[in-house]
């Protein structure tokens, strides 16, 4: 039982937070009014120094005044560029998005990037085993993320081969991090195909913002986790940071406590080069390596004179990365700038028993073009060309060992300004062809109205897809597990043969949003969103052979099912997401958030006694809460807190938790941050995740107790 | 069913603010934001989170009127500083800086304005200017504007700099 319910964690939050956004008007008002003239006209003249200086309004009218209003890491980071590929303050976004800015990432008790998107509203993150971590927005949870895109520093890790995200391959150092945007919905009209419920955008600070010896330890008993990076201006316009990290984890544990042998080791070595030529031309360059030994548990089945059992392995498994990137960006006028960028990406992982290998090339020419006050427009055109590669193993292989995929897209947006920029029109598609999804068209139309000072309201109406994996597409999977079948006495070993079929279309979503933002001051803020999902050619599995087959010699029975992928569901999803995110003071920073989702998939009645699909909506979270608070005590003593409660998933085998994270930060020196750590601190371990496809045991994820130093130099 | 109802009413609302959208069309005048704007405010927002020596209701900060900055750092005048305002000065020379808590000397060489004393800080504009003797350093770099501080500079003019500054830094020269 949860020593904090849902219900006293918002008796303690709501009113403190609702009695700020009350008062905030009130105190924004009294701050103000020793800066305004009485008349409203221009601030008079005042004498300095004997002499006259005529204040300007530069910085006290309009967007100047905005930018007065923002946070020092405002001004130097929070940009938001995923919303709509170009440089937008959060408050002007048309999209349900959330920032995870450094000082976010100072108060977190986070121990990966996975980790730290615990911190965005409406997020789901649990922990499916030492190196697996689903993350979802919107529902329709899975082990790899299908439907959230994954993007670090402009280039797309989404495995399209096996739709998701290998989180564990996510380990550029946090202290190098700048940002994470979060969107919850689709963007498939700029970002393409598999940006169904979400895009993640991880942008990582400029080698020229990270100069000097910058190192970050922790350890516990748990694992250790090292990141070093060292950044020099090499000359005025250009800098170079070398980075790296290294962890060693010793994963999660069984729901009763017991440890299975899950442990991690992982290290990654990464160099970035930032060059500004001259004032209208930059130039990233970054390479990376990677690589980790891991060991994942899953169930194999043994047999014995009195039946067949299950048993847990721990399979050693490992993988190895390297990325590299290059992108110029040039702004050719003040109306028109371009940005022209190439990456390649490698992976070799083992995975159930087979060798999973890719490489990635991806080229691609992005703009803006702001011909006139209307209109602005983004465009944009890429290809990408994915070589896949599976070893048939036990478990996975493909029907080819490999296959080659290649897109080509071409988007374009107009963001449209009317009534005096107090209201946007945003409309444009994507539009994508690949060697086996065909032409597909992803449109959205969106708007935004500021529609007072401290007031906006945004909607949008918009289209997106999730292209086929190659499970569905290519691959024969096959997946054991014990089941009680009736009339047999004892359980049964079931082998479910899942073959991909090439007729496999993309699962379809439109989408409704809308959303409004009330800031009553630069201290607080009232972020809502409400959204319906309507999904179609949900992507399923049809039962085209079952058989109970004799095993020679013994005369047990196995009970063989064949399937094959299909898209026959349907589905919808609907919810919203509140956020109230505020600064009481200056040194104490508070957020509450609360999401709800209701989803239901279905195939058509006919269909059922076969049909099932793969979507899950029974394992989606109806209910999540969140309050976060980071204060500065001292200047030299800082703490941060997140209180979490996840409801119970659809089908009630996820059962509630309720669980702490916190953070004591002593800085003894400028240089010098020393911190104490503590994540879900309430409970020895709680369950995060419950596999209802792949053969992996229930785990539980502990609680964990580290020590932290950051030094720098 | 609750669904249905949902789906009709959120389809109704957002229709109705889209259409609501396209049908106006007044054209917008273009938003004037320069990228002075954003180095005065970070300016500001650096003195903020400093505390000089002796608490005084008004904190000095001084700039050479000829400079490209003094029209938006003048307009700082009267913003709230700690427990004080900001009082933006113009100089006609750096030599005149005598009484200044903060000086801004924007790309002219650091050797042209006087040490920092006791309490005083010295912000100007360049990579290296941190770490030629100057307590603050802008740096552009591709378009962007960020900050190096001389914590050594700092500690010897007793000025305190918070930490949340100092995480922010893209050097700090110690």
């Amino acid at each position: 039982m949860s020593k904090f319910s849902g219900v006293s964690l918002t008796a303690l939050a709501v009113p403190a937070l609702l009695a700020g956004l009350i008062a905030a008007p009130v105190a924004h008002a009294a701050d103000r009014a020793a800066l305004e003239a009485p008349d409203g006209g221009p601030v008079p003249a005042i004498i300095v120094n004997g002499e006259a200086g005529q204040i300007s309004p530069a910085l006290r009218e309009g967007e100047g005044r905005a930018l007065l209003d923002m946070s020092l890491e405002e001004l130097l980071a929070a940009e938001v560029t995923s919303a709509a590929k170009r440089v937008q303050s959060i408050g002007d976004t048309a999209a349900a998005i959330y920032v995870i800015g450094q000082e976010d990432i100072a108060n977190s008790a986070s121990h990966s990037l996975s980790d730290l998107l615990r911190i965005a509203p409406g997020m789901g993150v649990y922990q499916a085993n030492g190196s697996i971590t689903s993350v979802s927005a919107r529902g329709g949870d899975s082990t790899y993320s299908a439907n959230m895109l994954v993007m670090v520093d402009g280039a797309a890790i989404y495995s399209s081969s096996l739709a998701g995200m290998f989180w564990d391959q996510a380990l550029s150092p946090m202290q190098d991090i700048e940002r994470i945007e979060v969107i919850r919905g689709p963007g498939g009209t700029l970002w393409g195909a598999n940006s169904i419920n979400g895009i993640i955008n991880i942008i990582t600070r400029q080698s020229v913002d990270t100069q000097g010896l910058r190192a970050d330890l922790r350890g516990g008993v748990d694992g250790q986790r090292i990141e070093l990076g060292y950044g020099r201006q090499l000359q005025d316009d250009m800098s170079l940071r070398a980075y790296a990290t290294g962890l060693r984890d010793r994963g999660v544990d069984g729901v009763n406590g017991h440890t299975f042998d899950n442990y991690r080791e992982a290290g990654m070595f990464g160099l970035r080069l930032d060059a500004a030529p001259s004032g209208k031309d930059t130039l990233v360059a970054l390479a990376e390596v990677s690589g980790s030994n891991y060991r994942e548990p899953r169930y194999m089945l043994g047999g014995a004179s009195t039946g067949y059992y299950e048993y847990v392995i721990s399979e050693p498994n490992n993988f190895r990365t390297f990325h590299t990137l290059a992108r110029w960006h040039h702004r050719a006028s003040d109306r028109l700038d371009f940005s022209v960028q190439g990456y390649f990406n490698q992976f070799y992982r083992t995975i159930w028993g087979s060798q999973l290998s890719r490489d990635l090339y991806d080229l691609s020419v992005e703009g803006h073009w702001h011909p006139n006050r209307r209109h602005e427009f983004n465009f944009g055109l890429s290809g990408r060309i994915s070589r896949d590669r599976l070893t048939s193993g036990p478990l996975v292989g493909l029907r080819n060992d490999a296959a080659t995929d290649r897109w080509f897209n071409f988007y374009l947006q107009d963001d449209i300004a009317l009534l005096g920029n107090a209201l946007r029109v945003t409309v444009g598609s994507k539009f994508e062809v690949s060697n086996f999804a065909g032409f597909l068209a992803q449109p959205a139309l969106r708007l935004f109205w500021k529609a007072g000072r401290h007031t906006s309201v945004w909607a949008g109406v918009s289209r997106a897809i999730r292209t086929p994996q190659l499970r569905e597409r290519a691959m024969e999977s096959t997946f054991p597990s014990l089941q009680s079948l009736p009339g047999i006495p004892f359980p049964v070993p079931m082998l479910l043969q899942y073959h991909g079929q090439g007729g496999t279309v993309p699962e379809k979503l439109t989408s409704w949003e809308m959303g409004l933002r009330y800031s009553p001051s630069p201290r607080w803020m009232l972020d809502v969103a409400l959204f319906y999902n309507n999904y179609r050619d949900l992507n399923t599995a049809t039962i085209t052979n079952q058989a109970l087959v004799g095993t020679p010699g013994r005369g047990f029975f196995a009970l063989v099912i064949d399937a094959t992928s299909g898209n026959s569901a349907s589905g919808r999803s609907w919810g919203a997401e509140v956020l109230i995110k505020g600064r009481p003071t200056g040194h104490w920073m508070t957020e509450l958030s609360w999401s709800f989702i209701d989803m239901d998939v279905q195939v058509p009645a006919a269909m059922r006694a076969i049909v099932f699909p793969l979507m899950d909506a029974a394992a989606t979270t109806r209910h999540q809460l969140r309050w976060k608070n980071g204060v500065e005590l001292t200047d030299s003593v800082s703490a941060g807190a997140m209180l979490h409660y996840v409801g119970a998933s659809n089908d009630g085998r996820r059962r509630p938790y309720t669980d702490l994270d916190l953070r004591l930060t002593w800085r003894p020196r400028y240089n010098l941050d020393l911190s104490l750590v503590g994540d879900n601190v309430l409970h020895d371990r709680h369950v995060e995740m419950v596999q209802t496809i792949l053969p992996t045991p229930l785990v539980a994820v502990p609680r964990r107790i580290y020590a932290e130093a950051k030094v720098r130099f | 069913m609750r669904a249905r109802r949902f789906h009709r009413a959120m389809r109704v609302a957002v229709l109705a603010m889209l259409g609501g959208g396209l049908i106006c069309l007044t054209p917008a005048p273009v938003a004037a934001n320069g990228g002075n704007g954003v180095k005065a405010a970070m300016i500001y927002n650096i003195l903020r989170f400093m505390t000089l020596p002796d608490a005084r209701p008004r904190v000095r900060l001084c700039v050479r009127r000829a400079d490209e900055l003094a029209p938006d750092l003048l307009s700082l005048n009267g913003e709230p500083v700690g427990a004080g305002q900001l009082e933006v000065v113009p100089l006609a020379n750096l030599t005149d800086a005598r009484g200044c808590d903060a000086l801004y000397v924007g790309n002219a060489p650091i050797t042209s304005a006087p040490a920092p004393g006791r309490g005083q800080v010295l912000i100007g504009d360049g990579g290296h200017f941190a770490e030629d003797g100057g307590t603050v350093g802008l740096i552009s770099f591709g378009g962007q504007t960020r900050f190096a501080i001389n914590a050594r500079v700092a500690a010897h003019s007793g000025v305190r700099i918070s930490s949340q500054v100092m995480r922010l830094a893209a050097r700090i020269v110690n």
